[in-house]
């Protein structure tokens, strides 16, 4: 009897541990693609300079969450989810342009244009981002509007 | 006389390295290759570019193209006044028919900086580079 439960045991254990098992939480894995998240805060204060269309006013306190989608590493194709948020935690419909490039600010160089696609609703996509060398780089998000950055704010890495 | 003399040598050589260059613009010498690049489209800055990279046997008169018995390797390479360089944003290549090779996402860009491209090939056998060359890349 003894000898039948130490079998069954065996059989069990060899089992399971043939591939991954169903019990363990698999989201570790798929974690380390969008562990590096930055959180950074912006307001658009538009002065009335720029008020030249009512429907694209966008005053306001935003949060700008940057996901990284591939990356960030060096020499290959990095990209990343933007997503801008109010203070109550909805989606800031931002109506400009987002322009988003890196700087080398030690060696006083930037790099390839980065694209920039909206998804949705304060959802960006941002693609064609190259570190082409290692060492610290500032991220620069610019908002648009009537071809005037109306807030600027940057997130610096280290690679 | 003399001078016409080193003169007409100084002409001689540099009309023979003209023509050796056209004759194998890429010279893999220790490979015994000759390769050519040339732009599909572009080059540009700022924009992807494309070009071709053809092999042949470097004593191959009629420059028939020919597959590398190397594990091949092209990048862009940045060489900056101030003396550091780095390799540009990745590209992909394919090799389309034996010897030809083929890129379309080269990304160039000067972002302040003060120097110039190159694209490189580098032929390894057994993880050692075996030969190398580069081309500058002459923007319009």
């Amino acid at each position: 009897m003894n000898n039948h439960f130490v079998a069954i045991i065996i059989f069990v254990f060899s089992f399971v541990s043939c591939g991954d098992s169903p019990f363990l939480n698999t989201q570790d894995s798929k974690k380390s693609a969008t562990s590096t998240e930055i959180n950074l805060n912006g307001k658009i204060d538009l002065s009335t300079e720029n008020r030249s269309n009512q429907s694209q006013l966008q005053e306001g306190v935003f949060k700008l969450q940057a996901l990284w989608g591939h990356g960030p590493s060096i020499s290959d194709e990095n990209k990343m989810m933007v997503i801008l948020t109010d203070e109550g935690g909805n989606r800031f419909d931002f109506q400009g342009i987002l322009d988003v490039y890196i700087w080398m600010p030690d060696m006083g160089h930037g790099s390839f244009p980065i694209k920039v696609t909206r998804l949705s609703e304060g959802i960006f996509e941002l693609s064609e981002i190259f570190f082409t060398m290692d060492g610290y780089w500032d991220i620069h998000f610019e908002f648009i509007i009537n071809d005037e950055v109306v807030e600027a704010i940057k997130w610096g890495l280290t690679l | 006389m003399m001078k016409k003399i080193v003169l007409s040598l100084l002409v001689f050589f540099n009309f023979s390295l003209a023509i050796a260059n056209d004759v194998c613009p890429m010279n893999f010498s220790d490979a015994n290759l000759c390769a050519e690049l040339m732009w599909n489209d572009g080059p540009y800055l700022g924009k992807v570019s494309g070009f071709t990279v053809k092999f042949w046997g470097a004593q191959d008169s009629n420059q028939i193209n020919t597959s590398p018995e190397y594990s091949i390797k092209i990048y862009s390479w940045m060489v900056m006044d101030n003396g550091h360089s780095h390799a540009g944003p990745a590209l992909t290549w394919n090799e389309i028919t034996p010897g030809v090779f083929i890129s379309k996402d080269a990304r160039f860009f000067m972002g302040r900086m003060k120097g110039y491209w190159e694209v490189k090939v580098d032929l390894s056998q057994g993880g050692v580079i075996v030969s190398s060359q580069a081309q500058r890349v002459n923007f319009e």
